[in-house]
């Protein structure tokens, strides 16, 4: 096995470096090596399944990593025409070594090696911190890097310090341990880097960051709380709610009031985290008492199948972003519109997975907050008062998110591809390359199996977390399943009858949009996405804050001229960080003379550092 | 088989119902309004005509409106009626029921969204924020009958709720309160006055009419037929939540259920004859009112129950 | 002062050698001078082409209301194709000026939103205020609004094919959302020609076309119309005074059934039903009142100069007198419904405000002007000779917050006084005892009219003022009929209504404005 990996090791990292500029020979060892190690994993995995070692968990996490991977991969040889041409050797390294860290994190998450978990976890980190700082150019781009840089480091410091803290000081242990996982997962404040990173890094790598490495704190918090967790899972379980149901709404909320596609998206995954965590709370809150039997096994499994519905369709939803951006270079919603004519495919997909993320049948979405909700139900019958509090509050936070997810997720894909285009940017996009189309048709694929396999996914959760499961439980899935499947007949068959029976004959005929028979309509008059969400943000302005400059026009019967614009800023940034950082950098000032201003130095730097630490690694 | 035939009986009569809306409206106002059976008129009329699909179109908005369709059609099998329960209906399918009816709405809201154009943009705008709303208050009343019926949370429950609370007795007035709170809901969901006004011809104050402005022919037929389905099976849900259903006899229990959903008919219509519809910023107001009365149905029950 | 102005009544010629020629800055001056005064205010702004041998090519003529002498004051200057505007500091005349430079090309320099009005060419080929050419196509409604910058404003655009069976005009919103910054009205659709149509009348058809220049306010127009016409009949026809009482009942009739139709519109926009369709009966019963008297639901060929084709005799009035009392019981019932209705009220208080200052900078004219704290009436203002003392007591009724249940109040009281009104005319008609005799002498003829005169005349249309002035020339015939429509002063103040308020909010805006398009279009 070392020796596969090694060597697996050479191909992704090294070759890559050494011939850099030749782009077929560089893409082909940059896929290829994450194939080998995809593979490598997943007969790792199967092994350990068959001789019954190791914690079964896992591969709902490897998984996402895996198909993400890969997929990135792909997608990466079409991001990669035309840009970056002559760095593409370090993308491919640091790519490689993103995903090795985050497989090796999970590997050293189930052996419990203190320093193999934070080397690991480092070595992701900064991997893929360097994957952020990608485009040097950007003024963006550098704030980005940093903030991602010392969000992953203080995680990790978190980390550390929660090992220091040993099992011993239950209370700390448990802090750290929200705090460092946190900084991960992107909870409420501690998300400050996710809006900031997702849009400065590559598509693909904003992918699998935001479909497998959000999902890796959520891991270490089920692993670590394990050993606290007989006297303290309910307390665990409070935080976790807690921080899940801010996260949920304020993400969804602060999504609804962005006009870059990507920042959006990483809103949706913070919402996406918070629901995850809020049923992961309701599993610790409800597993210490065999009443809530129900309501714990409905609530893990509605976590982790969310986790791994969420990848999927957030994987495919970053891939489209960059997709998008590759074709039109910009990923302003504002700039676009009519994609859906110029980008069949990708608008296909999109629509599936905006339906897919806002939770909304038939979609494998739905199934994971469906789970959820008959947890949250379950607990509102079979719970003490508190209890039946709790789950009722996540019960309807979720409700409200899906909703309000519904709203943004319209927003997004209404303003990206419907109606005409608004600029000439959108005008001359096409489809673009195979590469980068196929992985977000196959994700959008995936989404099926991962509707109607719910059942078994259910059955394979429970008895991985050796929790018994009853057949009425699993019915529950297995009706909703059937249903979910007359619901495609149903829709199957009106569209028969309508296409087919109905017309005898008649034709379909197009005509322009209703225009009120005006002579010359333009594409300003379409919606344009903040004005599709400007009632919501509006109505929880008190809340967003947002920034909303405007030069009246009510002072003059004639006015000249008037402009509006509207930022919704993220309000853990503007509202905690910022006055706590301005404090830093008056001490810091001083140090100034240090820097040498330059990124690509500091990847350099970094390179180093993790092939160290690597090399480090494999002597432990 | 006597499920069967309500729901067969639900799918052939649904548009009746706007009809019966808007003749009391008609009776209210001193006319003599449409006809009972308009609405099949309508439907029958807009079938046999061409497909008109805007330029700017693409798949979306021919598939938005099937979609809808279907998720409607399927969301009213999986409601029990007079007292039989559905055979699709499971544990946790009134869950799945209301979620069919948000697919239902997110497919309008892309059709809509996918012409291009100022007005339907806009009506999908009031839409999405409306129902977000609205779906707090749907999950609270979810809340409260699971609560109330403590055993489960599927429809069929639904129909003992009002037979154990009358025998409670206690119970009977929260449930009335979240029969308000529900009526609020279906106002809104449906698109009647004081939310929206299902008459108006004014482009800049419609919500769903704004939708579906470049829908014609069969299209519109759907759109049309999936409303007053829609409209016909959250009546049959207020129906089921507030009329103790005991099955003496096949066939009047039928009528029984029949005319109550006629009655929500009626109130509806009463509603919409009294009440001005209000502004687009105050509709928020009115909905977190409603989630407030559910809200206080859940206290008022818990202190019974506990 | 005196000097700038000859001060005439309303309806009764004036020679046009009369009138005072000032240079264009003393004319400037006078103008904002005099209207500085809350009881006087700009009536209208219109060009006029000069003989060749004039020293200028056209003269600008101004009319203005002074209601505290119930008289008008007229002024003139003598202007080529170019002149410095006068918008910037009249922001009241800015449409008279667009309307001069789409008529004769002729261009008001610095004004600050000079677009054309009605799209049609010039009357004067080859000169074009926008440079033009003769072979370009003019596209109604298509031209240069005003744009609001910010990647996530839109527009909406509405018009000019609306919902429901209203009449052409297009309506360009510059909005965020729900939220209306701006609001663009831009007519021209129903464009006709009809000042081009009177010019060298009248002849018999030309009560036809004023008639129909605004539908819903035939005997309005038809009233200034013979007004004009009798101010300048050299030969005087003797007239019974009843006349007087069938014109004012007439003119009132109209005002009721509008004014009751627009709150029955104004309560459907709000989905408030019982009292639209109360109030879409009862406009009815007033048409058929009109019907009864005039033969005509609108009241349309009824009046003629010195007199009517048809009389009215006691009966007759006793019928019409009952009738509108039976209805007025009703009438009261359906407004009362809306005007205790809380969710109705809801929706029209704090609607579309147009605060007094800016209705006095645009102009705002007649029952919208009055709901913005505009007391003025032409009743009351300028009595016109051919309605007698009809209106002696009447006096104009204003409410100061300018929002839409302003203009919904305003209504409803005007309701009220115009019922009280013909409930008195009618019953002193019916104590009289005598029967009113149709006079047709007119019908089929025309009087001879003086030569080189002016007459203005003014009346209280049911939207507001209504201006007609005929200027005759060296044969009798009209060398100018200027029409000014209380719409074509209004528009733009429905358009301000908007500015800041919710897109939502338009219908209800509009529909208490309601508004002629064809008027302004002409």
């Amino acid at each position: 096995m070392l020796t596969i990996t090694i060597i697996l090791i050479i191909c992704g990292v090294f070759v890559p470096l050494a011939i850099n500029k030749n782009s077929h020979i560089v893409n082909t060892f940059g896929v290829g090596s994450i194939v080998g190690l995809s593979a490598k994993t997943i007969y790792q995995t199967i092994m350990n399944y068959l001789a019954q070692d190791g914690i079964l968990i896992t591969p709902f996490f490897q998984i996402p990593i895996i198909i993400l991977g890969i997929a990135g991969a792909f997608h990466s040889i079409g991001y990669l025409r035309g840009h970056w041409e002559h760095r593409r050797g370090l993308y491919w390294a640091l790519y490689f070594l993103t995903i090795f860290g985050m497989l090796s994190v999970i590997e050293k998450f189930c052996s419990m090696s203190v320093l193999g978990i934070l080397l690991a976890w480092e070595m992701m980190s900064l991997a893929s911190a360097g994957l952020v700082g990608f485009d040097t150019h950007s003024k963006q781009t550098q704030r980005a890097f940093w903030t991602y840089l010392l969000a992953s480091n203080a995680g990790a410091a978190f980390i550390m310090l929660m090992f220091a803290a040993t099992p011993d000081h239950p209370i700390l242990w448990i802090i750290f341990m929200i705090i460092g996982f946190g900084l991960k997962v992107g909870f409420p404040i501690l998300h400050v880097w996710l809006p900031q990173a997702h849009p400065a890094a590559p598509a693909p790598v904003s992918a699998i960051m935001s479909g497998a490495m959000l999902n890796l704190g959520v891991l270490g918090i089920i692993f670590f709380s394990t050993p606290v967790a007989i006297l303290y899972s309910s307390l665990i379980g409070y935080i976790l709610v807690s921080l899940g149901v801010i996260g949920s709404l304020g993400g969804i909320l602060f999504a609804l009031g962005q006009r870059n596609i990507k920042t959006l998206l990483a809103f949706s995954s913070i919402e996406n985290m918070g629901i995850i965590s809020m049923a992961l709370g309701l599993f610790f809150i409800s597993r210490t008492n065999i009443a809530y039997q129900t309501t714990s096994i409905f609530a893990i499994a509605g976590a982790i199948y969310h986790i791994i519905n969420h990848s999927l369709l957030k994987g495919g939803l970053f891939l489209s972003a960059g997709s998008i951006y590759k074709q039109t270079g910009t990923l302003n919603m504002e700039e676009l519109g009519g994609l859906m004519k110029r980008m069949p495919i990708l608008g296909r997909c999109f629509a599936l997975n905006s339906v897919g993320i806002c939770g909304i049948p038939p979609m494998n979405g739905f199934i994971g907050e469906f789970l959820i909700y008959v947890a949250a139900f379950y607990g509102v019958i079979n719970g003490n008062s508190l209890i039946a509090a709790i789950s009722a509050t996540i019960a309807i936070s979720l409700a409200f998110t899906g909703g309000l997810a519904c709203a943004a997720f319209s927003k997004c894909f209404g303003a990206c591809f419907m109606g005409e285009p608004r600029t000439e940017k959108a005008e001359k996009a096409t489809e673009g390359s195979a590469f980068m189309s196929a992985p977000i048709v196959v994700l959008t694929i995936l989404t099926i199996p991962a509707t109607f396999l719910a059942p078994s996914m259910f059955i394979w959760i429970s008895n991985s977390l050796e929790i018994p499961t009853f057949a009425k439980d699993v019915n529950i899935l297995t009706n909703l399943v059937c249903i979910i499947f007359l619901l495609y007949m149903v829709i199957g068959f009106i569209y028969f009858v309508h296409n087919y029976i109905l017309p005898g004959g008649r034709k379909i005929r197009r005509g322009p949009t209703w225009d009120c028979g005006f002579a010359k309509p333009t594409a300003r008059m379409e919606y344009t996405g903040t004005a599709f969400a400007q009632p919501l943000v509006d109505f929880f302005s008190p809340f967003l804050k947002s920034i909303r400059k405007l030069s009246r026009v009510t002072t003059n019967l004639f006015p000249k001229s008037s402009e509006y614009s509207i930022e919704t800023k993220d309000a853990g940034t503007s509202l905690f960080w910022d006055p706590i950082f301005k404090l830093f950098s008056k001490l810091f000032n001083k140090l100034h003379g240090l820097q040498s201003g330059s990124l690509h130095f500091y990847i350099l730097v970094m390179v180093i550092a993790i092939l160290a630490m690597l090399i480090w690694a494999f002597a432990f | 088989m006597n499920w069967f035939i309500c729901f067969l009986i639900s799918l052939i009569a649904a548009p009746l119902l706007v009809g019966v809306i808007n003749k009391i409206k008609a009776l209210f106002a001193g006319r003599h309004g449409p006809r009972l059976l308009q609405l099949y008129y309508d439907i029958f009329k807009l079938l046999k005509k061409d497909r008109i699909l805007s330029s700017t179109s693409t798949c979306i908005m021919e598939l938005c409106p099937i979609i809808n369709l279907g998720a409607v059609i399927v969301a009213t099998a999986l409601m029990p009626m007079a007292g039989y329960e559905s055979p699709l209906g499971f544990n946790g399918d009134i869950i799945l029921f209301f979620y069919l009816f948000a697919l239902g709405r997110i497919a309008t809201i892309f059709a809509a969204l996918d012409t291009g154009s100022a007005f339907e943009g806009m009506g999908a705008s009031r839409e999405a924020q409306f129902s977000a709303i609205v779906e707090i208050i749907v999950f609270t009343i979810i809340t409260f009958l699971a609560l109330i019926s403590a055993g489960g949370f599927s429809l069929d429950l639904l129909q003992q709720i009002s037979i154990s609370s009358t025998g409670v007795g206690l119970a009977i007035t929260p449930l009335l309160l979240i029969a308000l709170a529900f009526l609020i809901v279906l106002l809104c969901e449906n698109c009647r006055v004081p939310f929206d006004d299902p008459e108006t011809h004014l482009e800049l104050t419609m919500i769903h009419e704004a939708m579906i402005l470049d829908n014609a022919g069969p299209d519109l037929a759907i759109i049309h037929y999936a409303a007053a389905l829609k409209l016909w099976a959250m009546s049959g849900f207020l129906v089921v939540l507030v009329l103790p259903s005991v099955i003496v006899n096949g066939f009047v229990t039928i009528c029984c259920y029949l005319v109550g959903i006629i009655l929500v008919g009626i109130i509806v219509g009463v509603i919409e004859s009294i009440l001005a519809r209000a502004r687009f910023l105050k509709v928020p107001q009115l909905l977190l009112s409603a989630f407030t009365i559910a809200l206080i149905a859940i206290l008022l029950l818990s202190i019974f129950k506990y | 002062m005196s000097n700038s102005f000859i001060e005439v009544k309303n309806a009764t010629a004036t020679k046009l050698a009369d009138i005072p020629l000032l240079s264009y800055d003393a004319f400037k001056n006078a103008l904002i001078d005099t209207t500085k005064d809350d009881a006087r205010h700009i009536l209208s702004l219109f060009a006029k082409q000069n003989p060749i041998s004039a020293e200028t090519q056209f003269n600008l003529y101004a009319v203005i209301g002074d209601k505290a002498k119930h008289s008008l004051l007229v002024t003139s200057t003598g202007i080529g194709y170019e002149y410095p505007s006068l918008s910037n500091d009249l922001s009241e005349v800015s449409w008279f000026e667009r309307e001069i430079a789409e008529q004769y090309g002729i261009v008001p320099q610095g004004h600050p939103w000079l677009k054309p009005i009605r799209f049609h060419r010039s009357w004067h080929i080859g000169h074009d205020a926008w440079n033009r050419n003769e072979n370009d196509s003019i596209d109604p409604c298509v031209t240069d609004y005003f744009t609001m910058d910010g990647e996530e404003t839109h527009e909406v655009a509405v018009g000019p094919v609306h919902a429901g069976v209203i009449e052409p005009g297009h309506f360009r919103f510059q909005c965020m959302g729900e939220d209306v910054y701006h609001l663009e009205i831009s007519l021209g659709y129903q464009h006709r020609g009809v000042e081009k149509l009177l010019m060298n009348g009248p002849s018999l058809a030309s009560q036809h076309i004023l008639e129909t220049t605004a539908g819903d306010t035939s005997i309005a127009h038809t009233l200034n119309y013979t007004s004009i016409i009798e101010a300048l009949a050299i030969e005087k026809a003797t007239v019974d005074s009843s006349f007087a009482t069938l014109k004012a009942v007439l003119l009132e009739l109209e005002r009721i059934a509008n004014h009751v139709g627009d709150l029955g519109a104004l309560a459907g926009d709000v989905a408030y039903l019982p009292t639209m369709s109360y109030c879409g009966r009862i406009r009815g019963e007033y048409l058929n009142m009109t019907a009864e008297l005039a033969g005509n639901r609108f009241g349309r060929n009824i009046l003629l100069p010195f007199g009517s084709r048809l009389g009215m005799t006691v009966p007759q009035a006793e019928k019409i007198l009952a009738w509108a009392k039976t209805v007025k019981a009703d009438l009261d019932n359906a407004l009362e419904l809306l005007f205790e209705e809380p969710s109705a009220l809801d929706r029209f208080e704090n609607t579309g405000i147009v605060p007094t200052e800016a209705a006095k900078g645009i102009g705002l004219t007649g029952s919208a002007g009055r709901a913005s704290g505009i007391a003025n009436d032409a009743r009351c203002d300028y009595p016109l000779p051919a309605l007698g003392d009809c209106y002696a007591k009447h006096e104009a009724i204003s409410n100061p917050t300018g929002d839409v249940h302003s203009r919904a109040l305003i209504r409803y009281k005007e309701l009220e006084a115009s019922h009280k009104l013909i409930f008195e005319l009618l019953e002193k008609f019916i104590a009289n005892g005598k029967a009113l005799e149709a006079a047709p002498k007119y019908l089929t003829t025309l009087p001879q009219l003086d030569t080189d005169s002016m007459v203005i005349a003014v009346t209280e249309a049911w939207r507001g003022e209504l201006i007609h002035v005929g200027i005759t020339d060296e044969n009798g015939k009209f060398a100018r009929y200027k029409i000014v429509d209380p719409s074509f002063r209004n528009w733009f103040g429905l358009a301000y209504a908007l500015r800041n308020e919710q897109i939502s909010n338009f219908p209800i805006c509009n529909k208490s404005f309601n508004l002629s398009y064809c008027g302004t279009d002409l």
